[in-house]
């Protein structure tokens, strides 16, 4: 009698577990990262006197403002002392322009790009993550620029480099 | 191509094992020289699954599926089976993007008597089964209505993907029991885990849903509940 009320209580337990197992994840929450932006990072360059070589540090901006053109959305309003930034591609255009303030001096960014739809889940829809093709600035407080990574995904990392020589 | 090769794999399974069963029975040391040999195949058992029937009327209704088996019995100890389904699901989330998809599916693998039956045991020709199948599905999906919007940006755009086709292939463990409960009617059920061979890859159209798997990129859990007449 007590092995058959066991037996009994071990079928329902399976049973249930085997429903839940088989009804899980059907909900319509997206548990995925959908945010893709740029990482861009400023750098002082000098020339080390003593060996005349270059030296490369991470550069800190007193205050910096960056609005994308075409937009009334600012970006960064004012921010101390900060050597990075993260921004936002167009989805619907190749390029994308930002308008950035150093301190008192002003340059625009130009950074043209491939659009690629990339399908998460049905949760989550699709992203457009990007491929950088080119990057051109103004020379006014910006020197150069550098790509390290072309691909903007959700993995946030640095993709340009933005110097600037004392 | 890929449907050949799937029978050709099942198919060399399937006369490997049975080759090994004929062999054992062959065996000149074998000490059942003595008694009356029993046939090796001792009749085959056709089923109908009924747990997707129930799971999509109660729990899952953007889902269904139609399973039917052809089980073989040797020996009492080796249960070769093909397992035929049409499954399909209609899904549409919160934010209107809709998923669907129907087709055939088929598996094939063997089952393994785990467990000798007792012999005074009340249900006769009770089994304690585990074992493998592989499955196969090919199929069109589409997947509508999803919005693609910039926030900062500015912009929208509604995206549509229609009539993707694709075939997936995977394996499945499977553990459950088999017991005739009136002369030839058969009950059992069984869990499944499965794991899928054939990933679709990462930013591509990935079905939400595969007939005969469900749902899931990696692996997913199923569960069995079958009726069979023996014959």
């Amino acid at each position: 009698m007590k092995n058959t009320s066991l037996i009994s209580l071990l079928f329902i337990v399976i049973f249930g577990l085997a429903f839940s197992f088989n009804s899980c994840n059907t909900d319509d929450t997206c548990r995925k990262s959908r945010i893709v932006l740029l990482g861009m990072n400023f750098y002082l360059d000098t020339i080390n006197h003593l060996n005349n070589r270059l030296v490369v540090q991470k550069l800190s901006i007193d205050s910096l403002w960056v609005k994308g053109v075409g937009t009334d959305s600012v970006l960064y309003s004012n921010r101390k002392s900060i050597n990075t930034v993260k921004l936002p591609l167009n989805s619907f255009a190749e390029e994308s322009k930002f308008h950035f303030q150093f301190n008192t001096f002003t340059d625009t960014v130009t950074i043209r790009h491939k659009n690629i739809n990339e399908f998460l889940s049905l949760e989550c829809g699709y992203i457009r993550t990007f491929e950088i093709d080119t990057v051109i600035s103004t020379k006014n407080f910006i020197d150069s620029i550098s790509v390290t990574n072309n691909l903007v995904n959700t993995f946030y990392v640095e993709n340009i480099q933005i110097h600037h020589n004392k | 191509m890929k449907t050949f090769k799937f029978i050709t794999i099942s198919s060399i399974l399937i006369v490997g094992l049975l080759s090994s069963v004929a062999a054992q029975n062959n065996n000149p040391d074998s000490t059942s020289n003595d008694s009356i040999k029993s046939p090796i195949y001792r009749g085959f058992i056709v089923e109908v699954d009924v747990a997707p029937l129930i799971e999509s009327a109660l729990i899952n209704r953007y889902a269904y599926s139609f399973q039917g088996n052809l089980m073989v019995n040797l020996n009492n100890r080796f249960f070769p089976i093909v397992e035929i389904g049409y499954a399909g699901a209609n899904k549409a989330n919160i934010l209107g993007a809709q998923f669907n998809t129907s087709g055939l599916f088929e598996k094939v693998g063997i089952d393994l008597r785990l467990m000798k039956p007792k012999p005074k045991a009340t249900i006769k020709n009770n089994f304690l089964l585990g074992g493998l199948r592989l499955g196969m599905s090919h199929f069109n999906y589409s997947i509508k209505n999803i919005l693609m919007e910039d926030d900062y940006w500015g912009g929208s755009e509604i995206i549509n993907a229609e009539n993707i086709s694709t075939t997936k292939l995977w394996f499945e463990f499977v553990a459950g029991i088999r017991a005739s409960v009136y002369n030839d009617i058969y009950m059992g059920w069984n869990v499944r885990n499965k794991r899928l061979i054939s990933r679709t890859k990462p930013g591509e159209n990935a079905p939400w849903y595969i007939p005969g798997y469900g749902l899931g990129n990696t692996s997913a859990w199923g569960f069995s509940y079958v009726i069979g007449y023996k014959f």
